[in-house]
C-alpha cells in the first residue's frame, strides 16, 4: 500500500513496458497530429493576458492613492501575470511545447521569464536532470530541493526535524530557493565535490545567477518603486507582496507533483539501460496530478497534470486535460497506479510526508500507517 | 595625458551607455528588445505586426505557368528597398506555425520607388512544404511578413559588357536586373542566356525588353532563349556563337547549384577572371527524394555542414548516425541533454537541407527550422547551426 520506503520499485516486465510504450506513443503521436492554429492562439492569448494584466497591475498599484483598493487589486493581477509568466507560459515555452510555431519570441531557446532562476542554467538542470532523471535519488536534484528529507534514501539527520519550518521559508522565497538550487548552490559557491556533467563553468553559473537576481531586484524593487514618486513605498511593499503570492503558488504546486504521500523513488542502479517504456513507468510513478477546474489547470500551468508532463514534456501543456483521461485507462490497462485527487487531499498528503520523513525511520515497522510515525 | 583621461571617461561613459542599453530592457520586460514584449500586444491592432520583420501587404497572387505563381505585395514603408538581383525572406504562416523562404524580387526597383510594390515569381516545389501552399494559402488584402532585401548577387558599376546566364527560375533576379538596365544608358551591350527545359517564363516582357533596345535612353539588350532539352545545356561553343569576345564580360549566373558550378568552370578555364563571375544559388533541392522512401535504415547520406560561431564545419554523413554523434564526432561539442528527445537541450536551427525525426519517423522541409540534433537523422545535404 504504501511504497515510499525506501528506492524498491520494481522495473516494469518487458512485454508490458513494451505495450505501456506503443500505447504512449500512439497517444503522443495523435495529440500531435492536432497540434496547430488552435495551440499558437490559445499561447498568444495566455501571453497576452500575463501582459495586460501585469501592465494594469502596476498602474493600478500606483493609483492607490485614490483609495487602496486600487492598490490591492494592482496587487492581485501584478501577482497573477506573474504566475501566468511562470507557469503557463515560461515553464511551458522553455520545453519547447511551442517551438514548431518558428516564432522567435515563443520559443525554448530565447525566452526569459519574470521570475530570479536565470532561464539557461534553470532549462538544463529542469528540463535535462529532472525530466529526464525523475525521482531517481542522486541525480534528480529537485527531489527534496537539497533541503528536504522526503524519503527514507536519504539518512535522518537532526537538522530534519525542523523541516516543515524549512518548508515553509522555501515556499515563500521558492523563486531564489529554485535560482541558487539551480546552481547547484552548495557546489558553486562552496566548491564541494562537482560530479555533474560541465556545461557552464561555475563562474558562468555564478554570473548568470547574478545579473539574473540583479535585474530582476531592480525592476521590482528599485525601478518601478522609483518612478511612482510618492508611491515608493507602496510600490514596492506591493511588488514584494505580488512576487510572494507567485512563489507560494509555484512551491505549493510544484509539491503536489512530486512529493505527494504514493510518489515512489528510484536507485540509479534501477534506471541503468531503461528502455523508453520503463522510463514511461518511471515518470508515471514519480508524479501526481492535481484535479480541478480549467481556471485552476490554467494558473497550474497545467502542471496539475503533471503525469501527462512528464509523459510529454513538449506537448502544449493545455492538452494534458484531454490526454489524462486516455492515460488514465492505459495506466489502468498496464496495472500502473495513476496518482490523482483534489487539491486539498494532494496537498495534505504533502504536508503529511514533510512531516512523516522530519523523524528517522521506524526499522520494526516500516508499513506502519502514516500518522504513526508522527 | 589629459586627452587621455577624456578618452577614458567617455570610453567609461559609453560602456555605461551599453551596459543600461542591455540590461534595461531585459530587466523590464525580460526580452532582448522592449518591442518584443509588445509584439503581442500590438497584433492585436495591428495583424502580423513584428518586431523583427516588415509587414507587407499582399496585392495578388496568381498562377503564370503550370507551377510557377506571382506574387505581388506592398512592403511597409519603413521597408528600405533593394538593389536588383536581391531576395527576400517570405515568412507565411500555417496552421500556427510560421516558415521562412528565400525569393529573388523579379521586379525592378522602379516599381517600388513609383508603386511601392514587389513581385516575386515563385516556382512551386514537388513536396514542399510553403511554395504549393501559396496560391490558395495568402489572399489578397491580407498581411504577410517579408525581411529587408539580401544578397550579393547585384549589378557592378563597371561599364563591361554584361552576360546574364539563367536557367529555370533563376530569371527571377536576372529579371529585376534587366528591368534596372534598360533605363540605364550603357555603351556596350547587354546578353541574356535563358535556359529552360519547357517553357520560358516572361518570354514576352524579355521579347518587347529587347525590341526597345534600339530606343534612346535604353541599354542594348539581346535576349537568347534555350531550350535546354533540344539544344542542350550551356557549353563555351553556344557562348561564343552569341558573343565571340568575352573575355572581358562581366557573367551573372543563376540556377541550379550543378548549373551554375558547371558554367563557372567552364568560364574560368577559358581565361574569364572569377571577379567577373556573380552567381546566385537557386533551388539547391532541385532533385528533391520522394519523401515517402525515406527511411531511419536508409538514409541518402551527403554532407553536412555545422556552423558554429559562423564557422563552417563539413562532415561526411554515416548510416544511422544523429546530427548530435555527427557534431561530436567533429567535436563541435554540442549542446545535449537526454540524447532520447525529451529534454530539447540539443535544439538547434537547421538552415537548410532535410532531416528525418528518428522519434516520430517525420520528414523536415527543406527550409530553416529548428530541430533536435539527438533524434535527427540528415537526409542528403543539410547545414545545422549549432
Amino acid at each position: 500500500m504504501n511504497s515510499t520506503t525506501k528506492a524498491t520499485t520494481q522495473q516494469l516486465p518487458i512485454e508490458l513496458s513494451q505495450s505501456l510504450e506503443s500505447d504512449l506513443n500512439e497517444l503522443r503521436q495523435r495529440t500531435l497530429s492536432k497540434v496547430g492554429e488552435e495551440d499558437a492562439a490559445y499561447i498568444r492569448r495566455i501571453i497576452r493576458i500575463e501582459r495586460w494584466s501585469g501592465i494594469f497591475g502596476r498602474i493600478s498599484m500606483v493609483l492607490g492613492f485614490i483609495h487602496p483598493m486600487y492598490w490591492v487589486f494592482g496587487v492581485l493581477a501584478l501577482a497573477f501575470s506573474k504566475i501566468l509568466n511562470n507557469m503557463e507560459v515560461g515553464h511551458n515555452v522553455m520545453h519547447g511545447q511551442y517551438d514548431w510555431m518558428n516564432d522567435p519570441n515563443i520559443n525554448s531557446r530565447s525566452f526569459d521569464w519574470d521570475n530570479a532562476g536565470d532561464s539557461d542554467s534553470w532549462r538544463h538542470y529542469h528540463n535535462y536532470e529532472h525530466h529526464t532523471y525523475t525521482n531517481i535519488i542522486g541525480k534528480d536534484r529537485d527531489f527534496g530541493y537539497g533541503l528536504l528529507r522526503l524519503s527514507n534514501d536519504l539518512p535522518w539527520r537532526i537538522k530534519n526535524t525542523f523541516q516543515v519550518f524549512i518548508y515553509m521559508l522555501l515556499s515563500l522565497l521558492f523563486e531564489w530557493g529554485v535560482a541558487y538550487h539551480e546552481l547547484a548552490g552548495d557546489r558553486v559557491f562552496s566548491k564541494k565535490k562537482n560530479n555533474r556533467k560541465k556545461r557552464l563553468s561555475a563562474h558562468d553559473l555564478k554570473r548568470a545567477f547574478f545579473s539574473k537576481a540583479g535585474r530582476q531586484i531592480f525592476k521590482d524593487y528599485i525601478f518601478f518603486p522609483l518612478i511612482s514618486g510618492p508611491m515608493f513605498l507602496p510600490v514596492l511593499l506591493g511588488n514584494f507582496l505580488a512576487n510572494l503570492i507567485r512563489n507560494l503558488w509555484t512551491s505549493t504546486i510544484i509539491f503536489c507533483g512530486h512529493f505527494t504521500e504514493d510518489i515512489h523513488t528510484f536507485s540509479q542502479e534501477q534506471c541503468n539501460n531503461e528502455t523508453k517504456g520503463q522510463w514511461y513507468h518511471r515518470q508515471m510513478l514519480g508524479s501526481s496530478n492535481i484535479e480541478g477546474r480549467k481556471w485552476f489547470h490554467i494558473l497550474t500551468g497545467h502542471l496539475s497534470c503533471q503525469i501527462e508532463h512528464h509523459l510529454f514534456p513538449d506537448i502544449p501543456a493545455h492538452r494534458y486535460t484531454q490526454m489524462a483521461p486516455e492515460v488514465q485507462a492505459i495506466a489502468k490497462k498496464h496495472g500502473i497506479p495513476y496518482n490523482t485527487g483534489r487539491f486539498s487531499r494532494q496537498y495534505f498528503t504533502v504536508l503529511k510526508r514533510i512531516i512523516k520523513y522530519s523523524f528517522p525511520q521506524s526499522a520494526t515497522k516500516p508499513k506502519e500507517p502514516l500518522t504513526a510515525s508522527n | 595625458m589629459k586627452t587621455l583621461t577624456k578618452n577614458n571617461i567617455s570610453i567609461k561613459k559609453q560602456q555605461v551607455k551599453d551596459f543600461i542599453k542591455i540590461n534595461l530592457p531585459l530587466s523590464l520586460v525580460n526580452s532582448k528588445e522592449v518591442n518584443s514584449y509588445f509584439e503581442p500586444l500590438i497584433q492585436q491592432f495591428i495583424p502580423q505586426w513584428t518586431n523583427h520583420r516588415f509587414r507587407a501587404k499582399i496585392l495578388s497572387v496568381v498562377r503564370i505557368s503550370h507551377n510557377v505563381i506571382a506574387l505581388t505585395l506592398q512592403p511597409s514603408k519603413k521597408w528600405s528597398g533593394f538593389l536588383p538581383g536581391q531576395f527576400i525572406e517570405l515568412t507565411t504562416h500555417q496552421n500556427g506555425a510560421a516558415f521562412t523562404r528565400c525569393f529573388s524580387i523579379s521586379s525592378a526597383p522602379r516599381l517600388w520607388e513609383k508603386d511601392n510594390k514587389i513581385e516575386l515569381t515563385i516556382r512551386e516545389q514537388n513536396n514542399g512544404k510553403v511554395t504549393p501552399w501559396l496560391i490558395n494559402g495568402l489572399k489578397a488584402g491580407e498581411y504577410t511578413q517579408i525581411s529587408a532585401a539580401k544578397g550579393d548577387f547585384t549589378l557592378t558599376d563597371r561599364p563591361n559588357h554584361k552576360v546574364l546566364i539563367a536557367a529555370g527560375t533563376g530569371i527571377t533576379p536576372i529579371k529585376s536586373m534587366l528591368g534596372s538596365l534598360k533605363y540605364e544608358r550603357h555603351d556596350s551591350s547587354i546578353d541574356l542566356i535563358y535556359f529552360a527545359r519547357d517553357e520560358h517564363l516572361f518570354q514576352e516582357e524579355l521579347t518587347t525588353l529587347a525590341s526597345h533596345s534600339h530606343l534612346k535612353n535604353h541599354a542594348k539588350i539581346n535576349v537568347h532563349f534555350i531550350n535546354s532539352k533540344s539544344q542542350g545545356r550551356f557549353s563555351i561553343d553556344m557562348l561564343r556563337q552569341i558573343c565571340p569576345t568575352f573575355i572581358d564580360s562581366e557573367f551573372f549566373i543563376c540556377g541550379p547549384a550543378q548549373m551554375i558550378t558547371d558554367t563557372r568552370q567552364a568560364l574560368i578555364k577559358e581565361g574569364v577572371s572569377q571577379q567577373h563571375i556573380l552567381q546566385e544559388f537557386f533551388s539547391a533541392h532541385s532533385t528533391q527524394p520522394d519523401l515517402k522512401d525515406i527511411q531511419i535504415s536508409n538514409t541518402e547520406l551527403g554532407n553536412v555542414q555545422f556552423i558554429k560561431n559562423a564557422m563552417p564545419t563539413d562532415v561526411s554523413a554515416t548510416p544511422k548516425t544523429t546530427l548530435l554523434e555527427l557534431a561530436e564526432a567533429a567535436q563541435l561539442n554540442p549542446n545535449y541533454g537526454c540524447r532520447m528527445g525529451v529534454c530539447h537541450q540539443c535544439k538547434c536551427t537547421k538552415k537548410s537541407g532535410i532531416t528525418l525525426n528518428t522519434t516520430t519517423g517525420q520528414i523536415s522541409d527543406t527550409g530553416e527550422e529548428e530541430i533536435q540534433l539527438c533524434v535527427s537523422l540528415p537526409v542528403g545535404d543539410v547545414q545545422v547551426e549549432i
